[in-house]
């Protein structure tokens, strides 16, 4: 294998969106036949890697070579006819579609006078899904399989394209184990049919099994890149965590006061299972994990805005049974929700009414809002949270993303949450207003409130909060006190490797 | 435990084929219930009235499929029976019926370009076509009716073939080849592609602006083939004439099963809406619903019938 020439090839390449690099010179060959791990932490680089190498975005620096040939301004389109397919993790397939049709899409097999052959398309995915050693009914729309199949069917549809290269986005993500044992079985057919698969997953365990090659990206740069021989998990880890981290931004000390809220045995099969924890006055607990791995959606029970399937929810040692958001805000728990623009905030009016909607619901005497009042208050958050333009008036799309998350947070303080539940808070968020935030969020600290952090950004993580717990698949799987964080250790848990590292 | 089985199968195929339900209930009460319902005069009547709206919602379902709509249709019949009129005084019938359907196509088209090139939402597209063929249409005509008297035209309108209206004959024909169509062509195929999900469609090799120029295309052609029938059944040209027409459509292809959000809708469930529609209308009238009741009646049953359809929605990837 060593002496093949690569089928793909990608030398210094670099990309930044809006002045941010995201990818800087990173070089990555696909070998025929191979497998090629690609792991790294969340906004390490590797969507948009695969975005590059599959057309959807132009890289400002380096080359691609397929097949010996420099690419130059490919279209998803042109990747995809010419062997190079992606399996996204948004399975992209035509959900009214049956499996055999999606298969065919495109590139329908036609008979005589142009017609499609219908005949021949379903024996076209019959043939194509019995090679792959897949076994699922294809005249069933594929909106009505389960993921597993509907991934096969993406699967197959990239083989009924000649598919030289596969790129595979996270393919385990929802999988069972049964499950991931089968698609493995249809990677290892495909590798003997000398197709070369790029493989990405935060899955250390898959890359070991089935990876020939691996490589570490971290903030964009490439970190280390080798046959899989040369690595175990402990040093695989080792070259995913390592980014800087400013702990002057360290977020003062615990100022532990009495429980606030505890939560037992909180389910919602299969995305949330089993979860206890209690929250104090006074801390910050981090959420830390991996995309996917039910920190958003635990955080959505908590407030009602999906429903609870198990498990209670006691507030200052009272039950309570917040049954939408609404009630949440009534008894003091607040979100501030991962995507402010869909889910935070109404764009189009302005910051004032943003806020004044959590105060309506307390501030209303029979029906009627009394705007004078809610004038000032909103005028005095917007002070306190220094707010730029300071103009209630400003339409809140206009604002930048820090000025319309600290709204987001105005809306809570408005509602005078004790338990603030903040969905990666400074996502999107430039370094000013990160800092003016996790002021903020000391301050209501300071006041005896109780914070949730989920955060993908895990410096971020070490530096505000003052414990940690650690998601995956659904679960805590760890509970850590800030002073015995590090990224490493983290990383670990999130990736469940825990028994391996210690 | 049968017995239930049974009701849950029944109940089934009444959430999946609830206009043909509807249809059959209500052509067997009418029969019995409403005098002068049941009988070939008054089934010839509905086609000759249904067959124009027939066309409008065959069109309107391709659009629908890509997730669209064309509020234009109404003022394309307008603007079709307007220059088919004024062609046919000066230059006969084939020129006239010709010019009167490349006219409606054309704005079909520039809806289309414009659907399909820009990010402006179908809907408003098509709301400003509304003007332009109304507009044009009174511009035309000068405000007034345009009389036609060439009577090899205006017999057409009332034409039949063993007691059945040519226009309705010409529909079923029309309905056949776009069956073909959605079901056998590529083209037509990536119809419902597009409206399934446009993203998927497009990385798939589906020509995603192909498909939305034609569906507009095909929407102001056979929105013309409807006005042309209309202009015949009216002996002139109507520059104010076939108001609301395309909601008429859109509450057919809804009612027949499609969906607005795309993706979702067939040929002949259009077809049962539109003769839904017609035998509603028939009803209405002959049991003496004041025409003023009428749009209140049929607006609840289109509520009625799309609540019923949210059962049949398509589930959706994860």
């Amino acid at each position: 294998m060593e002496t093949a020439a690569p089928v793909l090839s990608l030398k210094k390449i670099s990309k930044s969106f809006s002045g941010i690099t995201v990818l800087h010179d990173v070089d990555i060959d696909l070998y025929p036949g191979e497998v090629h791990g690609v792991v790294g932490e969340n906004g390490a680089g590797k969507s948009t890697l695969i975005k590059i190498m599959s057309g959807a975005y132009q890289p400002d620096h380096g080359t691609i070579h397929y097949q010996g040939q420099l690419l130059k301004n490919i279209t998803p389109r042109w990747a995809r006819e010419n062997g190079i397919n992606t399996i996204y993790q948004e399975i992209d397939l035509i959900p009214s579609l049956t499996a055999a049709e999606n298969i065919a899409l495109g590139n329908e097999p036609l008979g005589k006078g142009g017609s499609i052959d219908w005949a021949a398309v379903r024996s076209q995915a019959r043939r194509i899904l019995d090679d792959m050693g897949a076994h699922l009914p294809i005249d069933v729309a594929v909106g009505n399989l389960k993921v597993a199949h509907q991934q096969m069917v993406a699967i197959a549809k990239a083989l009924s394209l000649n598919s030289q290269v596969l790129i595979l986005d996270e393919p385990t993500a929802v999988f069972t184990s049964s499950e991931i044992e089968l698609l493995f079985n249809i990677i290892r057919r495909l590798k003997a049919q000398g197709i070369a698969i790029l493989y990405i997953s935060h899955h250390l365990d898959e890359i070991f099994q089935i990876g020939d090659r691996v490589t570490v990206l971290r903030d964009g740069y490439l970190v280390r890149s080798g046959l899989i021989a040369e690595f175990d998990k402990p040093s695989l880890v080792r070259a995913m965590v390592g980014r800087e981290i400013d702990f002057s931004l360290r977020n003062g000390h615990s100022l532990l006061g009495e429980e606030i809220l505890r939560v037992k045995n909180l389910s919602r099969s299969p995305v949330v299972e089993d979860i206890n924890f209690v929250l104090r006055r006074g801390e910050i607990v981090g959420v830390a994990g991996l995309v996917g791995a039910g920190r958003t959606e635990m955080a959505r029970l908590l407030v009602g805005a999906d429903p609870l399937q198990h498990g209670e929810i006691y507030l200052n040692g009272r039950r309570i049974r917040p049954t939408s958001p609404m009630v949440a805000l009534g008894l003091g728990i607040g979100m501030l929700p991962e995507s402010r623009k869909e889910e935070g905030l109404v764009l189009q009016r302005s910051m004032a009414e943003n806020m004044a909607y959590s105060l309506v619901q307390k501030s209303s005497r029979a029906g009627v809002v009394p705007w004078k009042s809610i004038r000032r208050e909103v005028a005095s958050l917007l002070s306190k949270l220094e707010v730029r333009p300071a103009n209630p008036n400003l339409q809140v799309t206009y604002m930048s993303g820090g000025n319309q998350q600290k709204v987001v947070l105005g809306k809570l303080l408005a509602a005078k949450c004790d338990v603030l539940i903040l969905d990666e808070p400074t996502r999107g968020v430039d370094v000013g207003a990160r800092l003016e935030i996790y002021k903020l969020m000391y301050e209501m600290k300071t006041e005896g409130k109780a914070i949730l952090m989920i955060s993908s950004d895990l410096p971020e993580i070490l530096t505000q909060a003052d414990r940690i717990l650690v998601m995956a698949k659904g679960r805590i799987v760890a509970e850590v006190p800030a002073a015995e964080a590090s990224e490493e250790k983290i990383l670990a848990f999130a990736l469940r490797l825990e028994s391996e590292m210690v | 435990m049968t017995g239930l089985k049974h009701l849950n199968r029944i109940l089934e195929w009444v959430g999946s084929n609830s206009a043909l339900a509807a249809l059959l209930v209500l052509f067997v009460v009418a029969s019995a219930f409403v005098p002068n319902f049941f009988g070939e005069r008054n089934f010839v009547a509905i086609l000759y009235q249904y067959s124009i709206i027939g066309f409008l919602a065959l069109g309107q379902l391709l659009v629908i499929l890509t997730a669209g709509i064309d509020l234009s249709q109404g003022s394309l019949v307008a603007f079709t029976s307007i220059v088919v009129a004024v062609l046919m005084n000066r230059y006969g019938v084939f020129p006239a019926i010709a010019g009167g359907l490349a006219a409606s196509t054309f704005l079909g088209v520039i809806s289309g370009l414009i659907v399909s090139r820009t990010r402006i939402p179908p809907f408003v597209v098509t709301l400003g076509m509304l003007g332009v063929g109304r507009g044009l249409a009174l511009v035309i005509s000068d405000a007034k009716p345009v009389s036609v008297d060439v009577e090899a035209f205006t017999n057409f309108g009332r034409a039949n073939l063993g007691g059945v209206p040519v226009s309705a004959i010409l529909l079923v024909l029309v309905s056949l080849l776009l069956l073909y169509f959605v079901k056998y062509r590529r083209l037509g195929r990536h119809i419902y592609a597009v409206g399934g999900s446009e993203e998927s469609a497009r990385l798939s090799g589906v020509d995603v602006k192909k498909v939305k120029l034609l569906v507009y295309a095909l929407s102001g052609l056979l929105t013309a083939i409807g006005g042309v029938i209309w202009t015949a059944r009216l002996h002139s040209g109507s520059p104010i004439g076939a108001n609301n027409y395309e909601l008429e459509s859109i509450a057919a292809v809804i009612v027949g099963g499609g969906s607005l959000f795309g993706g979702v809708g067939t040929v002949t469930g259009t077809l049962v809406g539109v003769v839904l529609f017609g035998v509603i209308n028939s009803v209405l009238n002959l049991v003496g619903i004041s025409p003023y009741w009428q749009g209140t009646v049929k607006g609840v049953l289109i509520l009625l019938a799309v609540a019923l359809s949210q059962v049949r929605r398509p589930s959706r990837l994860r």
